[in-house]
């Protein structure tokens, strides 16, 4: 039977973040956070890994302080059981930085057969920390996984590789990253919710992870975070009556040589 | 002085890289091309690599050369690493920036040098921000694919090829290799596009939408709503963590334009947007919108092309 990590990661919002037109800096002031988008099918999937084997489901997050405020969420979508690290070092970590922390939190954990990554986050979307964590715990990797089995010590799964789809399988121990389109996550419904509260949430110090300065270090330095600019021509087309418009289209399509 | 190193096990996505390799050897630097096809070597040194270092397979996984890359950036000390950004290619060079202990820029939409480092950008939050990281050597940086036109090839340049064995990794066994079926033309590299969004009302819509295309010599492309909705395949879906298109003209109907979806189509010539919601993201995003009914736009623009 497996026993499975899922990480997964609190970020902001994206939908809350006000870019100032003027100085296109973020405000990022009145966003709300969220368990990643992607991290949701990861989840699921070891649910399902976990209610068709049993074994164990745990789920394990780094973030700042505020990651706390993510556990009862991320328990009422099926882990018995969260690890958590919160600690100010996360507000400036790069995928290096949350690949040292998880990778000895994960060690600390212990006894994993399956870790589940989603293929990327919806704040950076580095699609980097599965495969880091591998390379760094030593073990396989089965990555943009867009189905998966388990069989007796091995996984068997389907690479989704762009233009073509590799099955593989895998000696477990490993790390799985998932694709979104490997599940539909199911919406917490009261029940689970009110049952979260009862599940243990696992505090781990950074501290206590035995990692020195320069595995908290950032590698590269961030100089400068900016709203993304359009530049577009922003013709909104407005002719008397819905055939002149298309006709209007059609006309400036033609002249931009694109039609 | 340390080489600019370009990877992919890609040979034409390699090709790409070249681009940005040379214009970071800045005409002091070597450039070095690794590849795992043989094949492709002398190609690569007509089209700018200074030398060619080839990854002979045992087991033709191209993720199981991590380590030995790994082995060969820490001995040698190039001044950077361009991956091409497939996405075997970002388990590989994030598999080596981890053995390394070093970072690593994924998806960078520019490269430059600015006082003597290396400076990249790429896309937070879906596409919403952009930041701008300064890199220390080695530099690691994925691009994505079809950035950049490869250089033509030059007859007269000459080149030395190295070639090594990589040792196959015995804890992966693949099973089976199948090709993707697709119901309809390659969507990233289309000239033209028609994407449908949540505008659409039902599936049996699609049928106009195929009609647009073929009338405009368009491929049609979805929203990842569509997709989830299952008319169209995960293929077909353009965004973040989908197809990233750089068509000539995209135009969409029913489509609000999520920050996720405009990455998949911010290299797009010309955006046009249709769309009952004067006030969606979309037409903020695009060079020409008609705010108005898709099902009577799409009509008239068929009957308008087809005269």
């Amino acid at each position: 039977m497996p026993n499975v990590i899922v990480c997964y990661k609190w970020v902001i919002d994206e939908r809350d973040i006000y870019v100032k037109p003027e100085t296109l800096e973020l405000d990022t002031s009145r966003a709300k956070y969220k368990i990643s988008d992607y991290d949701r099918n990861a989840i699921e999937e070891g649910l399902r890994i976990f209610e068709k084997y049993g074994g164990s489901l745990k789920a394990l997050t780094y973030g700042t302080a505020n990651v706390k405020a993510s556990l009862k969420d991320v328990l009422s979508r099926g882990p018995e059981e969260a690890y958590w690290i919160g600690d100010g070092s996360a507000t400036t970590a790069d995928s290096y930085v949350t690949a040292n922390v998880l990778a000895a939190a994960i060690k600390k954990v212990g006894d994993y057969d399956i870790i589940i990554c989603a293929e990327g986050s919806s704040d950076s979307y580095s699609q980097q920390v599965g495969p880091r964590l591998a390379a760094l715990l030593g073990i396989e990797a089965a990555t943009f996984v867009s189905f998966v089995d388990w069989l007796d010590g091995q996984l068997i799964a389907r690479r989704k590789l762009g233009n073509f789809v590799e099955s593989v399988a895998v000696q477990c121990p490993l790390v799985m990253s998932v694709l979104p389109e490997i599940n539909e996550p199911r919406i917490p419904g009261l029940k689970q919710v009110l049952a979260a509260g009862k599940k243990p949430a696992n505090e781990i110090k950074l501290a206590d992870l035995g990692l020195d300065a320069d595995a908290l270090k950032p590698k590269n330095r961030l100089r400068d975070i900016k709203g993304a600019v359009f530049n577009r021509k922003n013709v909104k087309i407005n002719e008397d009556f819905m055939e002149a418009n298309v006709n209007k289209l059609l006309e400036l399509l033609k002249k931009e040589n694109v039609l | 002085m340390g080489e600019i190193w370009v990877y992919s096990e890609e040979p034409a996505v390699a090709a790409e890289l070249l681009v940005i390799g040379r214009k970071l050897a800045q005409d002091t630097k070597q450039v070095r091309a690794i590849l795992t096809e043989k094949s492709a070597a002398r190609a690569l040194i007509r089209r700018g690599a200074d030398k060619v270092h080839i990854f002979e397979l045992s087991d033709g996984r191209p993720e199981s050369c991590a380590a030995v890359l790994a082995e060969i950036i820490r001995a040698e000390k190039p001044a950077a690493v361009l991956f091409g950004g497939t996405l075997r290619g970002k388990e590989t060079a994030a598999k080596c920036a981890a053995i390394l202990g070093e970072g690593l820029v994924t998806d960078a939409i520019d490269v430059r040098v600015n006082a003597d480092a290396i400076e990249t950008d790429r896309m937070l939050f879906g596409g919403l921000a952009v930041a701008t990281e300064v890199l220390t050597e080695p530099a690691l940086i994925g691009i994505p694919p079809r950035s950049f036109s490869a250089p033509a090839e030059d007859e007269s340049r000459d080149g030395d090829i190295i070639l090594e064995e990589v040792a196959a990794n015995e804890g992966v066994i693949v099973q089976e290799i199948c090709a993707i079926a697709r119901e309809s033309a390659d969507l990233a590299n289309a000239d033209r596009i028609v994407c449908i969004g949540r505008g659409v009302a039902k599936k049996e819509d699609m049928e106009m939408f195929n009609k647009l295309a073929e009338a405009m010599g368009a491929v049609v492309g979805c929203t990842r709503a569509v997709a989830d909705s299952q008319w169209l395949p995960h293929e077909a879906y353009l965004g973040i963590s989908g197809v990233r298109a750089k068509p000539s003209l995209y135009i969409s109907f029913g489509v609000s334009g999520q920050v996720q979806h405009l990455s998949g189509i911010r290299d797009s010539k010309i955006i046009v947007a249709i769309d009952t919601n004067e006030n969606a993201p979309i037409f903020a995003a695009a060079d020409y919108g008609i705010v108005g009914d898709l099902y009577e736009v799409a009509p008239l623009l068929i009957a308008a092309l087809q005269k």
